[in-house]
Formats: C-alpha cells, structure tokens, sequence
C-alpha cells in the first residue's frame, strides 16, 4: 500500500517533468482548458446580461453553482485525465505490460503522462469562483468552507466514478471515448444549471440515477442558504459529499468486473 | 513531364531535371489530362469511401448526436426559463428560438468538417499525404469530395433520428415561401463557407504538423460565434458587431435565422449575399494558401 504511493507518486513527477518538456505546448493546451471552460461560462454570462434569473437563480447565484461544478471537475480530471487514452491503450496493446507489472493497472494508466489542459480548468475554475464570491450574497463560515471542499471532492467523485466506470467498457468495445464524451457533456451541461429548469422528470432522474444534482447544485444551494425546490430534504443536502464516495466505489468496482473480461489484442 | 501527371523517380544514375516549380505544378493537379469537372467518377468513388467510413463508426456518430440531442434539450429548458422570467426582452416568440437552436444545433452537426481536418492531419504527420498528392484526381477536389461524402453521411444519419430531435427541441416548417425557397441557397453557401473554413484549417498542418489543438479551439470558437448558442442578434453590443465581420455567423446563423424569419425580405437577400462574398473571398484565400502549401509538403521518412 505505502509502496504502491510511493511508485505513484514518483511516476506522477515523471510525467509532469515530461509534460513541461514541450513548453508552448504546455502553455497552448492549458489556454485551451481556458477557452473551453471559459466558453460555457460566457454563454451564461451572456444571457443573463439580458434576462434576471435562471429558473429563480441570479447571474451570482449562477456563478457560485457554474465555479463549483468546474471546481469538482478540475479536482477530478487531474489525476484522472488519463482514463481518455484507456481505448488506445487497449486496442495498441499496451495494456499488457500494465498487467504483469507490480502497481495496481489503473494507477499504471493513471500515471502515463500529466495533461496540461486539466491546469487550464483548474485556473478558469479558481479565477470564476473568486468572481462569484465577490459578487454573490455569500459569508464564508469555517463551516461553509469545510463543507464547500468536501462537497467539491465529493463532485470530483461522482465524475470520476462515471468516467472510470465508462471507460472500463473500453475492455469489452473498440471505443468508448464517445460515450465518455457524451457523459462529460451530460454533466456539463446538466451540471451548470439550476436541475429544477430541466422539469420534474429530468431532476429526478438527475437526483437519484445519475447524481448530477450531487455535484454542484445541491452544495451550491446549501452555500447559497436557498434550499427551498431541491428536491432533497436539508439533511441529505448537507451529506451530499458522502454520494461521491459511494458513486466512486461503485465506479471502481465496474471496473474491476470488466477488468476481468479484458483479452489482449495481441501485436 | 508524364502524360498521367503522376511524379515517378527518374531512372537510375540520371540527374531528375524537374524544377520543384515543375513538380508542384503536377501536384496541382491542373497539369493531368483531365480538368477536375470531368474526373467526378472518381471523386464520387473519394466521397463514398469517406460516407463508408461514417457508417462504419455509426455507434461514434448516434453518440456524438446524443451529444447534440442534450444540447438542444438544454438549451430549450434554459431558454424557457428565462422566457419565464422576463419574456419580452427578444422580439422572436419562444417556440421560434427553440426551433431556430433546434435547427442551427443540426446544422453544425449534419457537416463534420472535422472529421476531414482530423484525416488531413494524420496524413500530413506520417507522410501518406504524398499518395493523395499523386493521385491523377487533383488533392484540392479529392478534399473537397471527402467533405461532401462526411455531409452525406451525416444528413442520413439525422434523418433517422428526427423523430427524437423533434422531441428534445422542436420542429417546424419554414417562416413562410419566400423563407423555404431562400434556405435552401443559404444552407449551401453555409456548407461552402464551412467547407472552406475546414480546407484552410487543415492546410496549416502542412507548416506545423499539428492541427490538434486548433481543430478544438476552433470548434469551441465556431459553436459559440456561429449561434448555435445564444442567435447573434442577443450578443451584446460590441461582440455583436465582431460577431458580424466573421465568416462563422454565416455558417449556421444566417441559414437558421431564414428559416424561421428571423431574417426576411431585403435583409435576407442581403444576408445571402454577404454569404456569397465569404465564400468567394474563403475560395480565393484557399487557393493561395494551397498554392503555397504544396511547395511545404514535408515528406517524414520518406
């Protein structure tokens, strides 16, 4: 186990000495970060340039929910990024060697290289949550910052859940990474707004299928004091954190089922 | 020079007399024996191959389509709430704006150009580039046939899946006659300027090799600039008028918008000819770009 940390910790330092190797490079990918998470926000920042609210919530109140899901997400694509090369791990066949070597496979792919783009989500996620809370009707509490960082976590967990269990359908199928890119897409654009605009059937299904209320809406409307129209009661709000690390379980456990079933593609 | 305009190696131990500015001048293509309008049996072949691989990656396709699908759900919801909030703040009537970002969502998915960037890179980074080049089919129209072939298959696809799009967003049949006679026309100047735009994005792998980040950040760039978002006539003042001197509007805006009468009369003929003036202005920075590009090819290995 402390092995185990300590091989990862010191491929995790290769890989990002790798990566600083190309030096635009690395500057070009993380502005891409930028511009992509940045392109979602100015959408909104748009729009309610013109209008009041979003399903009863104002361009702060947006804000504040828009910075915690990027939050989550930056949380869970830098170390997870990697899982978006599984398909051509697999189908080259370098999945074999992650096989017989003695660190937990994941870990292996993991720890191939380090993206830059995440770097970009990470600034775009810090620099719009420091807008929010500068314009939104917030008091930061030790209480609400605590729970603000487990619920981001717990963000992170649910969306690395998803993305790990998806991915492993990789050993099965040629290519996933457009299902991936589907759930990345769901929870996006899901994820950015208030669920109760979507309709009842959808915010349930978003509540109790796929947790994406978990993520950002309901801890944002637990910071934001406004818990009314959730759909969940004040309790389960403030557990919210908890749902990630049950997702992420399960997520691993997917994988490990379907790890099972992996046949090399020979070379 | 060889009658078929391909470039062979000269024979053993004799110096090649060809001029790299003869070279290139096969490799346009224009050298062969046959014009290019003349040679469509074997550019149908390009396009055909190109819509075969789309179906061959139907299940990557009907994916990204559901990608397109929760867009234009999404963006229906949120646009109905803020109808709720404060509806008189646009002049069009809600169902028209769903039906317009129904429509300009399609729009953008039914051409993927960058299926066709994408493929350009790949054969420009490992060199297979020199076999299109020598093909007796000018590279130029075999780019352009692979951009239709991707069209096709993509509009098959949407067919099949209208019923689903219908419901996630909504439907209708144009504005009025004059509106479903002028759609037609802007819809192919958008594929043309879209097209080009594609051409010119892919040429530049000829200088660096990479594409990649580009093509990203162009599709980022595009979707939101183009309307298929927000329709432009919400920007705000200064990112409007940019918004108005670029070729993307009139990929996806300026269609969408006849459709629903958005934009009619004078203002639609008008619109039709700015979409004119980008794609003989696009055609003619292509043909330059190209002129120049051939002379790059980097031939990695050899």
């Amino acid at each position: 186990m402390l092995d185990s940390a300590r091989v990862t910790w010191a491929l995790t330092r290769a890989a990002v000495r790798g990566a600083a190797q190309y030096r635009l490079n690395f500057v070009i990918l993380a502005l891409m970060g930028i511009a992509y998470q940045g392109s979602g926000f100015a959408f909104i920042a748009v729009v309610l340039s013109r209008y009041p609210s979003i399903g009863g919530w104002t361009f702060p109140q947006i804000a504040v929910l828009y910075a915690l899901r990027l939050l989550a997400h930056a949380v869970y694509l830098v170390p997870l990024y990697m899982l978006n090369e599984l398909d051509s791990l697999v189908r080259e066949g370098t999945f074999d060697r992650f096989l017989v070597r003695p660190l937990n496979p994941l870990l292996q792919v993991l720890t191939r290289r380090f993206s830059v783009n995440s770097l970009g989500d990470t600034v775009t996620a810090v620099g719009i949550l420091c807008y929010a809370s500068s314009i939104a009707d917030l008091r930061w509490t030790p209480m609400t910052v605590l729970y603000a960082a487990a619920a981001v976590l717990g963000g992170a967990l649910i969306e690395g859940g998803l993305a790990i269990a998806i991915s492993s359908m990789a050993f099965r199928f040629v290519e996933v990474w457009p299902a991936r890119y589907l759930a990345d897409h769901i929870l996006l654009n899901f994820g950015s707004y208030p669920l109760s605009v979507f309709g009842a059937v959808a915010q349930w299904v978003m509540t109790w299928i796929v947790p994406v209320a978990f993520v950002a809406w309901v801890p944002a409307a637990v910071i934001l004091d406004s818990t009314d129209g959730l759909g969940v009661s004040g309790t389960v709000a403030w557990l919210a954190p908890l749902v990630g690390a049950i997702w992420f379980c399960l997520g691993y456990q997917v994988w490990r089922f379907q790890l099972r079933s992996y046949e090399s593609t020979g070379n | 020079m060889t009658a078929t305009g391909v470039v062979r190696d000269p024979p053993e131990g004799t110096t090649d007399p060809r001029t790299p500015a003869d070279v290139a001048e096969v490799l346009l293509g224009d050298a062969g024996p046959r014009p290019w309008w003349r040679q469509w049996r074997a550019l149908r072949r390009v396009a055909r191959a190109r819509t075969a691989v789309m179906f061959a990656y139907r299940n990557t396709m009907l994916l990204l389509l559901g990608v397109t699908v929760v867009q234009i759900f999404v963006l229906k919801r949120v646009w109905s709430a803020l109808y709720t909030a404060r509806p008189d703040v646009l002049a069009v009537p809600l169902h028209d704006l769903v039906v317009y970002l129904t429509l300009a969502n399609l729009i953008v998915w039914s051409f993927p150009t960058h299926t066709v960037t994408r493929h350009l890179r790949e054969r420009i980074r490992e060199g297979s580039v020199v076999f299109d080049l020598v093909r007796p089919v000018g590279f130029v129209p075999q780019l352009v046939a692979q951009l239709v072939g991707a069209l096709g298959g993509a509009v098959a696809i949407i067919v099949v899946a209208l019923p689903v799009v219908a419901v996630a967003g909504s439907l209708a049949p144009p504005a009025d006659a004059a509106a479903g006679a002028l759609f037609p026309v802007s819809l192919l100047c958008a594929y043309c300027i879209a097209g080009l735009l594609a051409v010119l994005l892919g040429m530049i792998a000829f200088w660096t090799l990479e594409t990649d980040g580009l093509t990203m950040l162009y599709v980022l760039v595009s979707s939101f600039l183009s309307g298929a978002l927000v329709p432009v006539s919400v920007f705000p003042g200064g990112l409007r008028t940019l918004v108005q001197w670029l070729p993307f509007q009139a990929t996806t805006y300026v269609p969408a918008s006849i459709y629903v009468g958005g934009i009619e009369g004078a203002d639609a003929l008008r619109a039709v000819g700015v979409q004119l003036g980008w794609v003989v202005l696009l055609g003619v920075g292509a043909a330059l770009v190209w002129r120049r590009a051939v002379r790059r090819v980097v031939v990695q290995g050899g």
